[in-house]
């Protein structure tokens, strides 16, 4: 689609303790969400993201990094390039029909969750 | 119900403390992803698009009161509130935390379950028919034998590495509802010649990229032989299934290619040569299974006994409940219950906590502690009353899962689709969802009507056997939607073929209509069914209607 010069991407993984989608930002620490994502634009840049990917995956931080290719609007803001990139960063898109769906992560991992070491605690926030 | 005995709970027991160990070592860093993936996968626990999932087994897809409840507990203490019932029988959890595996293994432990074996190239649950122990058309229960195949595979040491997975099912009725001929091998219950029970044996059937129709290679296998002719089956497969290429590496490719005729020969060479050796069935060690499944102690009904009561005013959707979602029990009095996990628009196969709770109630209450899961996702209560059935269908209404639909045009059968699955390249449940509203008003007069979803290519929503299938793709990054007309999973099994050109999201509900609007147009009368028109028009009309306007 926009596979072109201009072409931005964003660093994603899942995060180890529960799975969930986190994108690296200028911080450095893994978040939910794009909100402070650092975004390569140029091949320097997106190799420096994938040596921090691989990285953290080592410190197993991270599982499964990898780059997502981004359309930026003029005001700035990032749109995955492929829909499954949007469902990714979105969630599922049916959760409001699904019976019983409480939308709290469950009190068992939440009272489990600990800070992986290096990482700020902020980073394991929901 | 089968209860474990001392072996089968020490095997559980060891591989859970087993597993915690690896997630413990896991969550500190003592082994890597690469290290792990491979070792939470026996477990089967995947890594999703956004969080875990956990796949349990449900074996042949029965589950007792307790164990129902237990999953409801799970999905409440540990997950998000619901589970999702799957086309191989299974349940999954879509949001459980690595570090809460271990504690939820051990709950599952508690009520006899586990989730061995449910990935990894190995032997997978084993599937039966889910009316199995309650309909007529069978010649005996065949979940004695798919709990022996259970024993026999569990953690079976030649076949834990397999070329790919390898997935059984086992039916003992004519109607199929198990899906035999796509299976990596099916088996059928029938009567042999001699009067004793035994198996027609199919192979090589399976769906996902390159759809292949299983094979017949034995129609008399004595059930004395069934473990020493599945070991030969699998071996030859295990020496000479592809491990080159993962998108040949299934028994039916081995097949297709050298032929059912010399697959089937190699495997009567090596039964031959293993078939009086230690895994011949003993008689008394078949009846001893077979004594776990023994029919539930039915009431004789008073003359006359109907789910009707016969005063009161009619109920025109307690009619059509009855209609729909109730089947002839092998006793009379009793009825099987189909409980939908289809509400209109709603999500395939999922279903809340408090339904869990709820339907194990219905099945302490009103069958014999029993629930089976379909694997066209939904439940059903075998044993029913019909003096209970309203009491039943009541219960139901409660919970949101009275809907009659079983086998109509809204029990859609859906993967999870890109919604959850890291593997998916379009979303399943939104168009099932979609598709269920539009046509719910009609769907009583459209009839028999199967329609099956796959977000990808690996066909885990069974598009290949959809009357209707629908296969969604990627095309220039967006979601995309081929469609599929004339496949059947039955009996009758056929492979569904592509229409044409296919759709995007909201043109494949528009397209599925206009077939559905053709074949009513078509039918010589309502009693027609739609499979029958396609044979008889062939794909040429319904291509008209969705391509012609367009040319």
């Amino acid at each position: 689609m926009s596979k072109s010069a201009t072409s931005i991407s964003v660093l994603t993984a899942n995060r180890l303790s529960d799975g969930a989608v986190v994108f690296l930002d200028f911080d450095g620490v893994w978040v939910e969400g794009l909100r402070g994502a650092v975004v390569a634009r140029s091949p320097d840049e997106t190799r420096a993201l994938e040596s921090r990917g691989a990285f953290d995956a080592a410190r197993n931080i991270v599982v499964e990094p990898y780059l997502v290719e981004m359309d930026e609007s003029a005001d700035g803001s990032l749109t995955p390039v492929r829909f499954r990139e949007r469902v990714r960063l979105g969630g599922p898109s049916m959760l409001a029909d699904v019976p019983g769906y409480v939308e709290a992560v469950p009190a068992k991992s939440q009272a489990r969750a600990e800070p992986v070491a290096g990482q700020p605690v902020h980073a394991e926030a929901a | 119900m089968y209860r474990y005995d001392e072996f089968d709970a020490e095997f559980v027991r060891q591989r859970m403390a087993q597993f915690r160990d690896q997630v413990e070592r896991r969550v500190k860093g003592e082994l890597t992803e690469d290290e792990f993936r491979p070792l939470r996968l026996m477990n089967g626990l995947y890594l999703q698009l956004h969080a875990y999932m956990l796949r349990i087994a449900v074996p042949y897809g029965t589950l007792s009161s307790r164990q129902m409840r237990k999953l409801a507990h799970i999905a409440r203490v540990y997950d998000r509130g619901y589970g999702h019932f799957t086309t191989r029988q299974n349940l999954q959890f879509n949001w459980p935390a690595l570090g809460d595996i271990p504690d939820i293994l051990a709950e599952l432990a508690e009520v006899e379950m586990h989730a061995i074996q449910t990935s990894g190239n190995c032997i997978r649950n084993v599937t039966a028919d889910h009316f199995a122990g309650a309909t007529a058309e069978e010649v005996a229960d065949p979940r004695p034998y798919a709990e022996i195949i259970r024993q026999w595979s569990s953690l079976h040491p030649e076949f834990s590495f397999l070329p790919r997975k390898f997935k059984v099912a086992v039916t003992a009725a004519e109607h199929d509802r198990a899906a035999i001929q796509v299976h990596d091998i099916g088996l059928h219950l029938k009567r042999l010649a001699d009067g004793g029970l035994g198996f027609a044996v199919w192979v090589g059937g399976g769906q996902g990229r390159t759809p292949l129709l299983a094979k017949k290679i034995r129609d008399d296998l004595p059930e004395a032989d069934l473990l020493s002719y599945l070991e030969a089956a699998l071996r030859i497969y295990n020496l000479h299934g592809r491990r080159d290429n993962k998108y040949k590496a299934r028994i039916k490719i081995l097949v297709h290619e050298i032929g059912a005729d010399a697959f089937a020969a190699q495997v009567e060479e090596e039964w031959q040569r293993i078939r009086e050796g230690a895994l011949k069935l003993p008689e008394e060690e078949i009846r001893r299974i077979d004594a776990y499944f023994a029919p539930p102690a039915f009431v004789a009904p008073p003359a006359g006994a109907s789910a009707r009561s016969p005063i009161g005013e009619p109920d025109p959707a307690f009619e059509r409940w009855i209609a729909r979602n109730t089947h002839a029990h092998k006793q009379r009095g009793y009825a099987i219950v189909t409980i939908s996990l289809k509400p209109i628009g709603g999500v395939p196969g999922d279903a809340s906590a408090a339904q869990m709770d709820a339907v194990a109630d219905l099945a302490e209450r009103y069958s014999f502690d029993e629930v089976r899961v379909t694997h066209e996702q939904n439940l059903v209560l075998p044993h029913a009353r019909l003096a209970d059935l309203r009491a039943v269908y009541d219960g139901l209404v409660e919970i949101g899962l009275a809907e009659a639909n079983a086998g109509l045009v809204t029990d859609i059968i859906a993967c999870p689709g890109l919604d959850y699955c890291a593997l998916a390249n379009a979303r399943s449940i939104p168009i099932a969802q979609r598709i269920s509203e539009r046509l719910a008003a009609r769907q009583d007069q459209i009839g028999d009507l199967k329609i099956k979803i796959s977000g990808c290519i690996n066909a885990c929503g069974h598009h290949h056997v959809g009357h209707i299938g629908i296969l969604g793709v990627e095309k220039r990054g967006e979601e995309h939607y081929q469609l599929l007309l004339g496949g059947s999973g039955a009996e009758d099994a056929a492979l569904a073929a592509i229409t044409g050109p296919g759709f995007g999201p909201a043109g494949i509900v528009d397209a599925v209509e206009k077939v559905v609007d053709t074949y009513l147009k078509l039918r010589t009368d309502p009693q027609e069914p739609f499979l029958s028109a396609y044979g008889r028009l062939g794909a040429a009309p319904f291509k008209e209607a969705l391509y012609a306007a367009a040319a």
